[in-house]
């Protein structure tokens, strides 16, 4: 029994075949939360706000002559958190291929923290390869990091500590670059980090 | 938030204290209608201590009731003390006896304030004070003196020279501009409330205190409203500022917000709830190219990697190619394909790029370094499907590769796949050596809503 809404506009609506390589839609995904997904909710792109608002209909009338290259984000892009000196919290966040997108794309996540603060940061996974999203979503499309932030030493106040996607080093990527229109992240930026969490220490 | 008032009430306890030398409104209101046990009473006789006396027998027993007093209190009043002043006189050696003041009160009716005393000839100037907060109830007062006579030697008779009414009072603190400091709010945004709080002139009173309260706390964004510590004012006016990051639990959800603010005497104010709805933040971009570009023979092809700005090593995959050395608005091709070569017929956007978030960003160009000279490339820009979802849009031929700065093709581009910003690149030559030049060409995309 397959319990995914269908997406239509005007009587044409997304191909079932797109969604034909995820994990079966469940039924309780509004259960989901950003923290708790697992695979079988967060692979599914209504997980996403901006595929139910928008993102669906790439796959019911897509740009002639154009073919989607590039692209990728982040649900949610910035968090914040109130945290206090030698606490230690883990944040989730999602990185994925946009709609549209018919190459793997190699992905490293680096981080900066703005502030003098000293934090322990660790991001799980750092490196990944997002699948396709087009014409079907292929396993693998939406990646979940979790960012585990220890509080070592910082005076009151607000720190950012920036998530941003870079090239993965070569190496990694001449194990990648035979994967189907393979491309690097880091080609294009949204003049701020793909993802920002914001601690008040207190 | 029947424990929010609690808490809030238990918290105001705590601050509170007292100033001495600081001054309180103090109203003195007087009669202006009063009526006794006698057939008639005069109000001038009792709206003023001038020993012109209104006058009721006790047989056996009589009152005199103020019945109306001037002067109101504002509504937003908070009541410090209250009094009911009489002063009065009795004949001596008539068994005047159980003389004592009372207040009505709407919901208890008449409340017996102070007495019972006995006779005197002496004017005395009797003051209670009791609890009174309800300020329509306080408008609405009325003040009586009852009495008796509990022996035969004649009726006893009650003077009465005045009645006043003594409300000491302050006002909370007022706030003229309560917000926020965005339009929209998305999770992870630093968010400022605001409120300017003042006291109002000739009090003599300054601000104290303010507290901030929201629902935007707890493992799903759902305990309740809870209260921060008290913060200091510094002036007056001054501003409650508090900045708060909004939890990515709160995405989707509705917050509400108030602020609390004493003054030194202690009188509180709060704003009403305020709300606004948080959207769960999004970036994340589409890059679109010509369907002829690819697929590619190899991995230069659509390879347009970069790692940052300043590492960028991407290959060359973009070529104008000339077939003289004068030719004016050619088209990129990709490497390798004459096939693929555009023409200016064509007319087809070299990037196609669409907002797939829901933040809006901008999309600006440049050359790594300027074009060789006899070389011109230029950029401009359209809006698909129309210009209404991409905001600022380059329409006109700018030069790219004469400079090495940004140059925004789009601005302001909406979140919506169906809107895309259309790039188209040109290129010209005029005199120009054969032969076959490399330059990298970054596309930057700023968030515009940051």
């Amino acid at each position: 029994m397959d319990f995914r809404p269908r997406h239509c506009i005007e009587n044409k609506c997304v191909d079932s075949r797109a969604f034909s390589m995820l994990p079966p839609y469940p039924r309780n995904i509004k259960s989901a939360t950003i923290e708790n997904a697992t695979e079988e909710y967060y692979l599914q792109p209504e997980f996403y706000p901006t595929f139910l608002s928008d993102g669906f209909r790439s796959y019911i009338n897509n740009s002639g002559g154009f073919e989607g290259f590039s692209g990728y984000g982040t649900y949610p892009s910035s968090d914040g958190i109130v945290v206090r000196n030698g606490e230690e919290i883990n944040k989730t966040f999602y990185f994925f291929a946009s709609w549209y997108v018919r190459g793997y794309q190699g992905v490293r996540l680096v981080y900066n923290i703005t502030g003098d603060g000293e934090f322990d940061v660790k991001i799980n996974p750092d490196m990944f390869l997002l699948a396709p999203t087009y014409p079907w979503f292929e396993k693998n499309w939406s990646q979940k990091v979790i960012i585990n932030v220890k509080v070592r030493n910082a005076s009151k106040g607000f720190y950012s500590i920036n998530v941003d996607a870079v090239a993965p080093p070569p190496e990694i990527e001449a194990n990648w670059s035979n994967y189907k229109l393979y491309s690097s992240a880091g080609s294009f930026g949204v003049g701020e980090p793909f993802y920002r969490l914001t601690l008040e220490v207190q | 938030m029947r424990v929010e008032i609690i808490f809030i009430t238990l918290l105001i306890s705590f601050l509170s204290f007292s100033i001495s030398g600081l001054a309180i409104f103090n109203v003195i209101r007087v009669p202006t209608s009063c009526s006794d046990s006698d057939p008639s009473c005069t109000v001038d006789y009792v709206s003023s201590s001038n020993d012109i006396w209104e006058t009721t027998t006790m047989n056996p027993s009589g009152y005199i009731n103020a019945t109306v007093f001037n002067g109101t209190i504002p509504s937003n009043a908070v009541i410090k003390n209250i009094s009911a002043d009489v002063e009065w006189k009795t004949n001596s050696g008539k068994g005047c006896w159980n003389f004592y003041t009372r207040y009505y009160n709407k919901t208890n009716g008449w409340i017996q304030c102070t007495g019972p005393w006995g006779e005197t000839l002496l004017d005395w100037t009797k003051s209670c004070y009791f609890n009174e907060t309800v300020i329509g109830d306080i408008n609405t007062i009325k003040i009586a003196l009852n009495g008796t006579d509990n022996d035969s030697k004649g009726n006893c008779i009650s003077s009465t020279d005045f009645f006043q009414n003594v409300v000491n009072y302050t006002t909370p603190p007022n706030y003229t501009d309560v917000g926020i400091n965005a339009t929209d709010v998305y999770t992870g945004d630093a968010i400022k409330h605001y409120t300017q709080w003042g006291e109002q002139d000739g009090e003599g009173e300054s601000l104290s205190y303010y507290i901030f309260s929201w629902n935007g706390t707890g493992a799903n964004c759902d305990a309740g409203f809870s209260n921060d510590s008290a913060l200091t004012f510094s002036t007056n006016p001054d501003w409650s500022n508090i900045t708060k990051t909004i939890p990515a639990t709160c995405g989707g959800k509705i917050i509400g917000w108030q602020i609390y603010a004493n003054n030194s005497q202690n009188a509180w104010n709060s704003t009403a709830i305020q709300t606004y709805t948080v959207v769960t933040a999004v970036i994340s971009f589409l890059v679109q190219m010509p369907a002829n570009y690819g697929p590619c023979p190899s991995s230069y092809c659509y390879n347009i990697t970069a790692d940052t700005e300043a590492t960028a090593n991407q290959t060359s995959w973009i070529s104008f190619n000339f077939s003289s050395s004068n030719e004016n608005f050619r088209e990129p091709y990709r490497v390798g394909s004459s096939s693929d070569t555009q023409d200016n017929a064509n007319k087809k956007p070299i990037f196609r790029i669409n907002n797939t978030g829901n933040r809006n960003i901008s999309v600006s160009l440049k050359f790594n370094e300027t074009v060789p000279a006899g070389i011109a490339v230029g950029g401009n820009a359209s809006c698909d499907p129309d210009s209404s979802c991409c905001g600022t849009v380059q329409t006109s031929l700018i030069n790219l590769g004469g400079g090495t700065t940004y140059q925004y093709l789009g601005q302001n581009l909406q979140n919506t796949t169906t809107c895309a910003l259309n790039i188209t690149l040109w290129g010209n030559v005029s005199g120009v050596t054969p032969g076959e030049s490399l330059r990298y060409l970054f596309i930057k995309g700023n968030r515009s809503d940051a």
